[in-house]
């Protein structure tokens, strides 16, 4: 097995007040380790821990007890942060720059090329749908927006390891699909995302495993599919069956079992419905979605 | 060209600050009343040229402080606040790194008001030069230098979208910098003088020659060494306090520092405390040479190093200070 990309040891955090008397204790105990190419979710209601655990992780807080390793070394190495991309809760960005100064701001910090710096910004621009921005500040844009350009940030670097704090928040319907699939495409591509959120839907989708906090403590670790299993319970999907047919097996299953099971028409999520009415209202008012690579994952995040 | 994240950091600091309005509403009005005191002070007994240039250099000092106090706060402080260092933090670049190219973002701000503060202190040093009159071909270029700064950034605002405020702040420093090579060439005060009465009349003397005071831009180095000083303290204050506390502190270390020796000189010969006291408070008075230039006195090129030197010391060991404390602070993100 491979050496964990991010680990942590028995992890703890309390936050002092001025006398240094205990005034949160934030996290407790946390043990996690992420392996290359997972998607690992962080979850928990608000003031669970998750964002401090993120800020430790980065080395932004110290941690009062237990170890933390990011690709083998201290998170405030900094050639360790070479390898990391991050997207902050708050968007947190400069008003006064534009969506192109802010991604070559973010660019210069990693020392890329100019040459390569230009490439990778016109297609990460492109892949957050925000090449059409111009010269517009930031401050003007939409929470949504910045939160695209917060994206666009974080993955500007190529990086190994992918920390999104809660990245849908702010997002329509249509933009929280595409930095789902991003994520998706990211972890297919040998990427390691370490999310928190508290947006349930958004997690389940993208995870292939979870941790739950709850006043900083874990309180439920492990593979997503795993822990969302209903124990003896099991689920049968069937396509074009005729009413008869369904008479039959129903009277087949009533026999077998000795009470008729319940049948009812499969239904699409709100979020795929939401999606599909979107893109047919796209068609008919002639916009081309297709000019645009909107969603595509940038070429250079290999 | 490729730059590194430290430059990166300077480099955006030098642009955002400009881009705060109340930056540009603020230097454009000290460098506008700076211009303007040579036909403010009147009555002055023949000590007009003194007054104006005391006067002239005390704003540039004040102004310095004034300036470094919103602009440290604004590039550090409020960034802390709102937690953006704590996103820059997580990219490849050290503390003590990033704390050293804010500090020098803001010195290139502090430094561009400087100089044309310095500008308009010897062009206005030349316009009161004559007695009982104004010599405005030397005042009325900065008022056009000004006007124009405003103009261009306003059209290049409308043609190009460029940010208004800080295409104005760097044109200021661009036509301000013209005008001041325009005057150069310019000699005599006796042509186009007008009295404080409004009349226009030509120099009995005929075309008198005003030579540049060269020794003002000494003196306006050794008070940009001083606001340097004062930078690095204002840059400590935005570690932990908002803008007006931060300039409360600074305000009061301001005022330490010009009494310092009057309160403490005679006391640090015979008291520890006071000899501890009197070496950490910035002495001002090293860098005050306003009277040191009344009466055709002149300041010794040779006197900017051991100043350059005091003036570096405290400044670095404010900054180091700084730098171990926000080493160990704890940043949100």
């Amino acid at each position: 097995m491979s050496d964990p990309i991010l680990s942590t040891e028995d992890l703890g955090k309390t936050f002092r007040d001025f006398w240094r008397r205990p005034r949160a204790r934030a996290v407790d105990s946390l043990s996690l380790s992420l392996e290359p190419g997972e998607v690992y979710g962080l979850l928990g209601p608000n003031g669970s821990g998750k964002s401090t655990s993120i800020k430790l992780i980065l080395g932004l807080l110290h941690p009062d007890k237990g170890r933390i390793r990011v690709f083998g070394k201290s998170p405030r190495d900094v050639k360790v942060k070479h390898r990391i991309g991050y997207l902050p809760e708050e968007s947190n960005l400069y008003p006064y720059l534009d969506a192109r100064e802010s991604l070559r701001f973010t660019a210069a910090l990693f020392g890329i090329d100019p040459e390569e710096r230009e490439w990778r910004i016109t297609q990460l621009l492109e892949m957050v749908g925000l090449s059409h921005t111009g010269r517009r500040r930031i401050g003007e844009f939409s929470k949504g927006m910045a939160r695209r350009i917060g994206l666009a940030q974080a993955l500007i670097n190529d990086p190994d390891l992918v920390i999104l704090d809660e990245p849908t928040s702010g997002l329509d319907p249509l933009g929280t699909r595409q930095v789902k699939d991003i994520i998706r495409s990211l972890a297919e591509r040998g990427k390691t995302v370490l999310l928190s959120s508290h947006l349930l839907a958004d997690v389940e989708d993208v995870c292939d495993r979870i941790c739950i906090l709850y006043g900083g403590i874990v309180r439920a670790e492990g593979p997503i599919r795993e822990l969302l299993q209903v124990a003896n319970h099991l689920q049968l999907q069937l396509e074009d069956l005729d009413p008869e047919k369904r008479n039959q097996l129903l009277n087949l299953l009533e026999d077998m079992l000795g009470k008729r099971p319940q049948l009812e028409p499969s239904r699409k999520d709100l979020e795929t419905f939401f999606l599909e009415v979107v893109a047919k209202a796209r068609e008919d008012s002639g916009e081309a979605s297709g000019t645009r690579k909107e969603g595509e994952l940038a070429e250079f995040l290999v | 060209m490729k730059r590194g994240p430290f430059l990166s950091i300077t480099r955006l600091t030098l642009v955002e600050i400009p881009r705060q309005p109340a930056l540009l509403l603020l230097s454009s009005t000290l460098l506008l009343l700076m211009a303007s005191l040579p036909f403010l002070i009147t009555h002055s007994l023949g000590e007009t040229g003194k007054l104006q240039r005391d006067s002239n250099l005390a704003l540039l000092f004040l102004g310095s402080l004034l300036l470094a106090v919103p602009a440290a706060c604004g590039a550090l402080g409020s960034e802390l606040r709102k937690g953006r260092i704590g996103a820059l933090l997580s990219k490849p670049l050290s503390r003590s790194s990033f704390l050293m190219a804010k500090f020098l973002g803001v010195a290139g701000v502090l430094l561009a008001f400087q100089i044309m503060a310095i500008q308009v202190t010897i062009m206005s040093d030349r316009a009161s030069a004559i007695e009982f009159g104004v010599g405005w071909k030397f005042i009325v270029p900065i008022f056009v230098a000004a006007l124009l700064a405003y103009v261009v950034a306003a059209l290049l605002n409308f043609a190009t979208r460029r940010p208004f405020v800080s295409s104005a702040f760097w044109l200021l420093l661009l036509f301000m910098s013209c005008a001041f090579i325009y005057t150069l060439f310019l000699e005599g005060g006796g042509d186009g003088m007008i009295d404080h009465g409004g009349h226009s009349h030509v120099d009995p003397a005929g075309v008198q020659a005003i030579p540049v005071r060269w020794d003002l831009l000494i003196a306006g180095i050794l008070l940009s060494l001083a606001a340097l000083m004062l930078q690095a303290l204002a840059l400590l204050c935005a570690l932990k306090l908002p803008t007006l506390p931060a300039l409360s502190l600074c305000s009061g270390f301001f005022l330490l520092g010009l009494m310092s020796d009057y309160l403490l000189a005679e006391r640090a010969e015979q008291m520890l405390w006071a000899k501890v006291l009197h070496g950490i408070l910035p002495n001002w008075q090293h860098f005050w040479m306003a009277d040191a230039l009344t009466g055709g006195g002149s300041i010794p090129l040779s006197y900017l190093l051991p100043a350059t030197f005091y003036a570096l010391c405290w400044a670095g060991g404010i900054l180091l200070l700084a730098m171990a404390f926000f080493e160990r602070m704890e940043l949100q993100a």
